[in-house]
């Protein structure tokens, strides 16, 4: 099973074969959970996405016509769960409902070296989480998932023209972010 | 080349990610152009930044738990609980929490005894307030006084702002009766609840966030 294609893959899932949709997610959960890592910088929260990302797939795949490849279409599932819950969160922190159920690990028990890795692991997630929707998109597309632009231009049904000014704009926000945040030197 | 294509490209010039035309292209304008320079030194100083503050991977046996989860969660959506259908998630709790504040935010007196007498006092209470106006009172006793964060172990004491607690004005016995009262009737926390809102349930409700506060 796991030499077959995506596509011979989808079309044994659509005449019934339950274990080809196994062989899908287990080919792609470790891509799915960290493009939605990138977006959320929480492994719990991440993991919720990659799941909901898989159900949906699932409840979805009978219909799949094959217009663009799998992978195309399971990122830009991705994308747009994650972009989802990033909404949800900011409603959650509002009402701060979260502390109740989530201690953050913030490592302030370990050296210093370490303390100051996790502070500035927060700057980035806080810098990327300021950024529009669509140069988030990009930046974590092309930075961390290091796509072609013709590929990132698929998956947000977008066109190619402007997603290396998106992409240009998202990394000097985060650097302007960060640079302030660190203060003047 | 424009100078303003020139600075598209580069974070994928400092990425190392340009194809060889491209990048001789850069190098070339960057010779001459100080103002690029100086621009291509702040992205290349950010992208070193991020490179080296990458997170860490999860435990390698996690990528082994994900299929067989996926498998429960799929069987369990095939056979759903009464409490887990959309229309009772997206409507129990918020309307819960908002009963259970007005209470509190209005003093009401809460009879202890007989089984369900809070939950009847709180009907009583707030039976002629619609659940706009409900939400729209949480909403703004919310904006003066941050929640509490932990009050006891049920999530819906989260909703009952700080000074209603810190002025004494009702007993731990009294969260233990609410928590009581309300707890059976939502098997459900305030996140499954905002999880179970549509897109554009979402959408409004931020919009409403976002015109009352700094959100």
């Amino acid at each position: 099973m796991a030499d077959r294609s995506d596509l011979e893959l989808v079309r044994l899932f659509q005449n019934g074969d339950e274990s080809a949709f196994n062989q899908l997610v287990l080919r792609y959960q470790e891509r799915i959970y960290w493009v939605a890592r990138r977006f959320v910088n929480d492994h719990e929260a991440a993991d919720d996405i990659a799941q909901d990302v898989f159900v949906k797939a699932y409840e979805s795949l009978r219909n799949f016509r094959s217009e663009s490849s799998l992978y195309t279409w399971l990122y830009r599932i991705a994308v747009n769960t994650a972009l989802n819950t990033l909404r949800r969160q900011k409603v959650k922190e509002f009402f701060r409902i979260d502390e109740l159920f989530e201690v953050e690990d913030t490592g302030a028990q370990g050296p210093d070296e370490a303390v100051e890795r996790e502070e500035n692991r927060a700057l980035i997630e806080q810098a990327i989480a300021r950024l529009p929707k669509k140069q988030r998109s990009v930046f974590v597309l092309r930075f961390y998932e290091e796509m072609p632009y013709e590929e990132i231009a698929k998956i947000l049904k977008t066109s190619v023209g402007g997603l290396k000014a998106n992409y240009f704009h998202a990394v000097r926000k985060i650097q302007e972010y960060v640079r302030h945040a660190h203060g003047p030197h | 080349m424009h100078t303003d294509h020139i600075e598209y490209l580069l974070p994928d010039y400092v990425s190392g990610k340009l194809d060889e035309e491209l990048k001789e292209a850069v190098e070339l304008h960057l010779r001459s152009c100080v103002s690029c320079r100086l621009e291509a030194d702040r992205v290349r100083e950010v992208v070193l930044f991020l490179d080296a503050h990458r997170p860490n991977a999860p435990a390698p046996s996690y990528f082994t738990t994900v299929l067989p989860r996926l498998r429960r969660r799929l069987q369990q959506k095939e056979s759903p609980s009464l409490l887990s259908r959309p229309v009772v998630a997206r409507l129990a709790l918020p309307l819960a929490v908002a009963a259970l504040s007005i209470v509190l935010l209005l003093h009401l007196p809460v009879v202890p005894g007989e089984s369900g007498s809070l939950l009847n006092s709180m009907r009583v209470a707030v039976g002629d307030v619609s659940a706009d106006d409900l939400t729209q009172a949480v909403m703004d006793e919310s904006r003066q006084h941050p929640f509490v964060s932990v009050l006891g172990d049920h999530e819906l004491a989260a909703a009952v702002p700080d000074r209603i607690v810190e002025q004494h004005l009702f007993t731990e016995d009294f969260y233990s009766q609410a928590s009581e009262a309300m707890g059976p009737l939502f098997d459900i926390t305030p996140s499954q609840a905002i999880e179970g809102l549509s897109d554009s349930e979402i959408d409004a409700l931020l919009q409403r966030l976002v015109e009352r506060t700094m959100l």
